[in-house]
């Protein structure tokens, strides 16, 4: 037997789990299937803001998105690397 | 077991724990704790695995839905599918690899919740097969351009509500890993003790 639940964060449902482990504030398969065909059916939004679908009522809530932020990327990469190497992993394995 | 385990949160220590509970002497590698989360049976400790699914959403967080709360544990996350949302339709993506011959990204991360000690993460970048005009959304090159649909390095900078869920947050929160029109299956695995 499955169990479901919402992925709440923050208000906002986000995703939805399953798991033969119990579950707290479980729901049922039917309502997960719903709450699934919800999020493939979000709204578009208008530039710069999405959708996130309310916790607690279940509807849909226009939020303005936040300004992206310029990530040196390539220091990340290195970071990694540099983490992998200090715990013996070879990059790449 | 448990004095050692509250006592030192190092990885090496946290390690070394669980290879005396499979029967080891030494300290393993990430790898062989990944296998050890498969292998672990009692000694009070408890596995929990499930999945969870996000499409056409905007996130950067990340729920297992496994109460940690006092505990150590040991988790593992890893992408089992992934695809676009096309007209209200999941298109799975399919044929392809990361550079690392991974099909998406694996996280590994080991600690206390009551700590916020992170010993480990392996972080895998991820790249979907499909580019950013595909995805059906306005929004979802609003982070990365045209640099295709993209999961970003998951990374763990905290671990928030030390009485539910352990949560994972990506490295950078304008990294969103999750974006309209995108589809992720995550498997997760975590064994509490």
């Amino acid at each position: 037997m499955l169990y479901y639940c919402k992925i709440i964060n923050n208000g906002y449902v986000e995703g939805i789990a399953s798991s033969e482990n119990t579950l707290a504030n479980a729901i049922s398969e039917s309502d997960a299937n719903r709450i699934s065909n919800t999020f493939l059916e979000k709204p578009l939004a208008p530039d710069g803001y999405t959708y996130k679908l309310r916790s607690d009522n279940m509807e849909w809530k226009l939020v303005e998105l936040p300004e992206p932020e310029q990530i040196d990327e390539n220091a990340e990469i290195s970071d990694y690397e540099n983490a992998l190497s200090d715990l013996g992993v070879r990059f790449g394995d | 077991m448990a004095d050692y385990l509250i006592q030192d949160t190092t990885l090496d220590a946290i390690a070394n724990a669980i290879n005396a509970k499979t029967g080891g002497s030494s300290a393993m590698t990430p790898a062989q704790m990944v296998t050890a989360i498969g292998t672990i049976s009692g000694g009070g400790a408890q596995t929990y695995s499930g999945d969870i699914i996000y499409q056409n959403q905007i996130i950067d967080e990340m729920t297992i839905p496994v109460d940690v709360t006092n505990k150590l544990f040991i988790a593992r996350v890893t992408c089992v599918e992934s695809g676009v949302v096309d007209n209200g339709v999941v298109v799975p993506d399919v044929g392809y690899v990361t550079p690392h011959g991974d099909r998406g990204n694996v996280v590994i991360l080991a600690g206390r919740i009551f700590s916020q000690e992170l010993c480990y993460t392996q972080r895998y970048r991820y790249t979907a097969s499909v580019p950013d005009e595909t995805v059906g959304d306005s929004n979802a090159s609003y982070y990365y351009g045209n640099d295709g649909a993209r999961l970003s390095y998951v990374n763990i900078t905290d671990i928030t509500n030390y009485t539910t869920n352990i949560k994972i947050k990506t490295q950078n929160a304008s990294r969103k890993w999750c974006r309209p029109g995108l589809y992720f299956k995550f498997h997760y695995e975590v064994v509490t003790f």
